[in-house]
């Protein structure tokens, strides 16, 4: 999407005003509305979707495998494994390349190894397929909350072979029909959009477009956590962010994380 | 658990879709699977007496209707009226015999629930169940629940598969009641859970299979072939056994190294005492004691731990028979639990040394978990001591002593053991549960008295797993309409006769050959013939012709499949069983003479040496000109006035035969011995009279070497065709383990040797092993010598790599058989698959896929060996039958030594017998076993020291002696 000069010209400068107007008449720390739906991916694990009211949609799938803890320990497999695919996007474009290295890492990092251990030989390994059916803007929030859903309503077949093999071992075995619902704490990404000496939440197309600079913020357990990083949400058209901006940005995150997690645990 | 719920969805009348989920476990892992469902409403209920089911019915793919099976007017019963019978899967694995008794179970309703739970459990079972329901004689009905509208049942949360599996059961109960309201519909289970659940949702009509048996009126005879699971509940909970591994353990174990997989192989002298064969130890591992042995029978297929060091043992010198039983069992095995995989798999290690270095003691393991159960139905006899005293009516139980006496007795429970002792009877076993000391089983069928002709006949053909039951209509449907007036036709060239056979032209006309054929005396299914002459260059035209059995077995018809499920014909001494309908074997294919039959012929040019010039495949028409036995062939042939071309060609064939002979023994084909004899029956009475050990002649040996040679030659074509699934055969060289013993005695006690190299250096050692002072002792070692030798086995030629293809014993590279169709499956699809090499007709696809091969195969060797059994058994029991009207006074030989008996061979009848340390002397502080000389020193009768060492000749008076307790008769032997 490319805005004319006066458009552009004109957004901006609207998006300096204190308080800053945005296009869509959202106060800066508004998120766009979003839908949800969950579960709909019979054979996976766990499954959600959430489409966005630009049209925005994403779609994340959880499956599951079970693995040696040597293998993970000796790194031949990961814990987890993160896979995006965004039409228009080459798997090994540098775009696709950044989500999935920022996911998979936030993941590994947060997601506590003992919600998926199953023995003292054996572990689940979680496998996130992410897949952007239409992104008009920056999709990894919309991703992380897509997967945070997903994630929050995994369900993982009961192991019914003993916990503890370390001595003698045993193969795992399984429950031919009940499943466990994964518990754990997912971190969530927020997207900050600046502009001059402003920070808006959640931008759209238009205003990424205009921006001076983007940031993510990560959420983790009711904290701040890394990664925290710049991001580019345009071509161009790109300004240093003063540090007191991103002090604000992260208190903003501070205030709406709760409610954000709140909201997306009553999601259905 | 809250997978979303995909409830019922309609995609068009009649037709609505749902899905199953559940999770896969395997190999450790878990894996979510989704399966749509179909749900129809036209699936009818097949009975009679229904007007709704006939007009929702719809055709199948070949455009047939369903057919309507249950009767308007079933069988009516005190209670319950006319009724039909539902069925639950305990019922059918506990009491299939039941289910196929003449007497009871009509118009019954199989639930696809049961019947999927049933081939599950048991594929025997579900074969019989399948037979019983295509068989319309018992009205049994397969009905299609799980796919019907109205009786699907979808499991819901927290239910195990089996609480949803007896809810749909009852559910079909339940929708057959309210179907048809005026017939009732009886559910029979034995399952409490299932049915007070029934009772509960208002079902009344469920009954248990003793008191459903106890509404007719003659219940009281059947109630013995009820087997009940609550029959032998102990009151004491003490274990005999301990229990299996859990499956997690077996599978991670078995993965791990630190448990192992092998078939369980009892030493049939010790019944305590078992091998199991496993590709990581060069040794067989000694199981002993019927503690580790743990309740695995002969042939299971088991999984195995090794025991500590602390617990291994030599193997035992000692004969242990049911009769000595509790003696052995080891008091102290400590349990394993304690020890860690690392400390077994340091164990693993040590046996592997210990087993490479020879010592006395060897590793010895503990059965942990049985992958599969190898339990039959056996024959055996209830041991007389154990029936009874008091007359009561209620059942009692009592022991079953089995004719294998590598088994253990099993434990059954009778009302009629009074009636039953001194008969052979059929027992199936149930269950072996840890508190009980003895398998658990129930009498399945009486065949008749102890030692009459057709109990025996039957209990051996039983015990060998061999079909004797008539050929079934739809085999026989498959014969030639024509019957016994079928012939060649005697114009090729007319259009009708092509029309029928179009392959006819195809055939090489060979009736002016001078065809004869050399066989058995009394022989009436003739595989092959030959024919020789000699040629213009001086070599000579030989030609053998092999019934054409294929032209009347096609492949894919009823009479094939039970061809390839038979395998080979079955001799025994007064019986022949055969693979193939008689109209084929004796008539239609046999090479009979005077009259023109189709054949599969062989034709070579060999020149003065025997060497092959060239070879020629030919389906043919040929005209026999007599059938000899081997005496007259051989009277003919050396009658010098007889100078016929027919007889000229048997002296060229004699000449030929004994140059390939040679040929063959240069190249180091073995001469191996068994101790063959052949009873002589009373051609009157049929009992028999006399044993004779067979006599060779050389025409035996004319036949052979043709026979050889055109199976060698027809293995070379075929693998040149079809080098993925050409019919061999291959015989494998001994392994070096097998000699080991026997080449110690030979070294203690004669100092001689035989090696093992080759086939060449074997038949080179044979032949040295020579006692001067005794001519019978080269045999002796000959025949001790085949025990130590591998089976021959069949194979597809991609199964293993062309070295392999090796037939040891023939010292040939390829081999496969041909010669015999009428009586052997792989010479069928030997000759099918050589009239496809020369383009006579194309090859059944069958017979080009490799598993499909592999499985013929695997089958076709089990045959095998199980025919060789039976025919040994049916000599055994008819050589004890001699043996009972004639004692007498016979020259043996001792072929082992145990420390408490020796083992005699006794040529002149076949038998070999033990004499037990008890019967050779009364003084039994006197007796001294000496291992490493295998001898056996005792005071004789007469007080003097007597030393018995194997290899030594001994004169033995030979009786039979019935053992009544298992009415098997013995040949009992007393050293003189």
């Amino acid at each position: 999407m490319t805005l004319s000069v006066a458009e552009s010209s004109y957004l901006y400068d609207s998006l300096q005003q204190s308080p800053p107007i945005r296009p869509d008449g959202r106060k800066i720390n508004q998120f766009r509305p979003i839908q949800t739906n969950i579960g709909f991916l019979e054979s996976t694990n766990g499954s959600a979707k959430i489409t966005l009211s630009d049209g925005s949609e994403c779609i994340v799938s959880i499956k599951s495998k079970v693995v040696e803890k040597a293998a993970i320990a000796s790194g031949r497999e990961n814990l987890i494994d993160v896979d995006v695919e965004v039409p228009g996007y080459r798997d090994d474009s540098a775009f696709i390349s950044n989500l999935i290295s920022t996911l998979q890492s936030i993941y590994t990092n947060y997601i506590s190894r003992e919600s998926l251990n199953l023995t003292s030989r054996f572990t689940y390994k979680l496998f996130i397929d992410v897949l952007v059916i239409a992104n008009y803007s920056y999709p990894l929030s919309l991703i992380s909350f897509t997967t945070y859903l997903a994630l929050k309503n995994t369900y993982l077949p009961k192991l019914i072979s003993s916990v503890d093999d370390k001595e003698i071992e045993e193969q795992p075995t399984f429950h031919d029909y009940e499943f466990n619902r994964l518990e754990i704490e997912v971190p969530i990404i927020f997207t900050i959009a600046v502009i001059n000496n402003n920070y808006i939440m959640d931008p759209n197309a238009q205003e990424m477009e205009v921006s001076d600079n983007g940031l993510i913020i990560s959420w983790y357990n009711r904290k701040v956590i890394t990664p925290i990083e710049t991001i580019k949400l345009n071509e161009g058209h790109v300004k240093a962010v003063k540090p007191e901006l991103i002090i604000n940005s992260i208190d903003l995150v501070k205030s709406l994380g709760d409610s954000v997690i709140e909201a997306l645990n009553k999601a259905e | 658990m809250a997978i979303p719920v995909v409830s019922r969805k309609r995609l068009n009348e009649g037709l609505s879709v749902t899905s199953k989920v559940f999770i896969r476990s395997r190999n450790g892992n878990a894996s979510k699977i989704v399966r749509e469902h179909y749900l129809r409403n036209d699936i009818p209920c097949l009975s009679k007496a229904c007007t709704k089911c006939q007009t929702i019915v719809s055709p199948n793919a070949q455009g047939e209707l369903p057919k309507f099976v249950l009767s308007a007017t079933p069988l009516k019963l005190k209670e319950v009226g006319p009724h039909y019978v539902v069925v639950d899967t305990n019922i059918i694995l506990q009491a299939i015999d039941l289910l196929e008794n003449e007497q009871v179970f009509f118009d019954v309703i199989i639930p696809q629930t049961v019947l999927d739970e049933v081939r599950n459990k048991s594929f025997p079972i579900y074969t019989r169940l399948r037979t019983l329901v295509s068989d319309d004689t018992k009205r049994f009905i397969v009905f299609h629940n799980e796919f019907s509208e109205d009786t699907y049942v979808k499991r819901s949360e927290n239910e195990s598969i089996n609480d949803r599996n007896d809810t749909a059961i009852r559910k079909v109960a339940e929708w057959f009641q309210s179907h048809l309201p005026s017939i009732s519909t009886v559910l029979i289970t034995n399952d409490k859970d299932n049915k007070k659940k029934a009772i509960a949702s208002g079902f009344k009509n469920t009954k248990t299979l003793v008191e459903y048996i106890d509404l007719y009126p003659n219940s009281a005879e059947l109630k013995d072939l009820i087997p009940e699971e609550t029959n032998f509940k102990s009151n004491t909970s003490e274990k005999f056994y301990s229990d299996y591994y859990s499956t997690a353990r077996l599978m991670a174990g078995l993965k791990n190294g630190t448990l192992y997989q092998g078939s369980m192989n009892i030493n049939s002298y010790n019944f305590l005492e078992g091998e199991i064969t496993l590709a990581t130890l060069p040794k067989p591992l000694l199981v002993l004691g019927s503690e580790n042995l743990n309740r695995s029978f002969n042939g299971d297929s088991v999984i195995v731990e090794i025991l500590p060091k602390s617990q291994w043992k030599k193997p035992s010198s000692t004969i242990i028979d049911d009769e000595n039983l509790n003696s052995n069992v080891d008091p102290e095995t400590t349990a394993l639990d304690s020890i860690n995989d690392k400390e077994r798999k340091l164990l693993a290690q040590e046996a592997i040394q210990t087993q490479s270095n020879s010592s006395d003691i060897q590793p010895t393991g503990r059965v942990v978990g049985i992958v599969k159960r190898s339990w039959r139905l056996y024959v055996g006899q209830i041991l007389s001591n154990s029936i009874p005293k008091t007359n009561s009516n209620s059942a009692k139980s009592c022991f079953v002593k089995l004719m294998d006496r590598s088994l253990p007795r099993i434990r059954i429970k009778t009302r009629r053991a009074q009636d039953l002792a001194g008969s052979k009877i059929v027992v199936a076993i149930d269950s072996w549960p840890t508190t009980s000391k003895f398998p658990e089983g129930h009498f399945v069928r009486n065949l008749g008295e102890s030692e009459s002709v057709k109990a025996e006949t039957e209990a051996l053909l039983l015990e060998h797993d061999v079909e004797y039951r008539p050929f079934s209509k739809a085999v026989l449907e498959c014969l030639p309409a024509e019957g016994h007036d079928w012939k060649v036709p005697e114009d090729l060239n007319d259009p009708e006769v092509l029309k029928k056979d179009p392959k006819l032209p195809k055939r090489k006309d060979f009736r002016d050959k001078l065809i004869c054929s050399i066989d058995p005396p009394g022989c009436v299914d003739i595989d092959d013939a030959l024919h020789a002459k000699k040629l213009p260059n001086g070599n000579y035209e030989v030609g053998v012709h092999i019934a054409d059995v294929t032209h009347f077995v096609k492949a894919g018809t009823p009479l094939d499949a039970e061809g390839a499920s038979r395998g080979t014909s079955v001799y025994l001494v007064d019986k022949r069983i055969d693979m193939l309908p008689i109209l084929l074997g004796t008539d239609l294919c046999s090479l009979k003479p005077y009259v023109e039959r189709f054949a599969f012929s062989v034709i070579w040019e060999l020149d003065q040496n025997a060497d092959i010039v060239n070879v020629e495949f030919n389906k043919s028409i040929i005209k026999s000109r007599e059938a000899f036995s081997y005496e007259r062939a051989q009277i003919r042939i050396d009658d010098v006035t007889q100078q016929d071309d027919l007889t000229k060609g048997m002296r060229i064939l004699l000449q030929l035969s004994k140059k390939l002979k040679q040929k063959r023994l240069d190249a180091g084909a073995l001469n191996l011995s068994s101790p063959e004899v052949k009873v002589h029956m009373d051609s009157e009475t049929s009992d028999p009279g006399e044993v004779e050990i067979k006599k060779l002649l050389e025409t035996n040996s004319l036949v052979e070497e043709f026979m050889l040679l055109a199976n060698i030659s027809v293995a070379r074509r075929i693998f040149q065709e079809f080098p993925q699934t050409a019919m061999l055969r291959r015989h494998n060289a001994p392994p070096t383990t097998n000699f080991e013993k026997l080449n110690d005695m030979l070294r203690v006690k004669k100092n001689m040797s035989i090696s093992i190299e080759s086939s060449k250096t074997l038949a080179d050692s044979l032949d040295r092993c020579i006692d001067p002072q005794d001519e019978y002792f080269n045999t002796l070692i000959r025949i001790m010598s085949t025990r130590c030798m591998m089976a021959a086995e069949y194979f597809s030629s991609g199964s293993y790599g062309y070295p392999e293809f090796r037939h040891y014993g023939l010292a040939v590279d390829i081999y496969t058989h041909f010669t015999s169709p009428i009586r052997r499956y792989c010479d069928v699809v030997a000759h099918r698959q050589l009239a496809a090499a020369i383009a006579y007709e194309p090859l059944d696809l069958s017979h080009r896929d490799k598993d499909k091969m592999e499985r013929v195969c695997k089958n076709i060797n089990k045959r095998h060996r199980n025919a060789q059994f039976a025919g040994r058994a049916s000599i055994e029991y008819y050589v004890g039958q001699v043996m009972k009207n004639n004692e007498s006074e016979e020259t043996g030989y001792v072929i082992r030594v145990f420390s408490n008996g020796i083992v005699i061979l006794v040529p002149k009848f076949g038998v070999e017998s033990l004499i037990k340390v008890e019967e050779l002397t009364s003084d039994l502080s006197s007796v001294e076993f000496k291992e490493d000389e295998y001898s056996l020193e005792f005071k004789d009768q007469n007080g003097n020291m007597r030393n018995v060492g194997v290899f030594e000749k001994v004169q033995v008076e030979v009786k039979s002696q019935l053992d009544s307790s298992v009415g098997k008769r013995k040949a009992v032997l007393v050293l003189k």
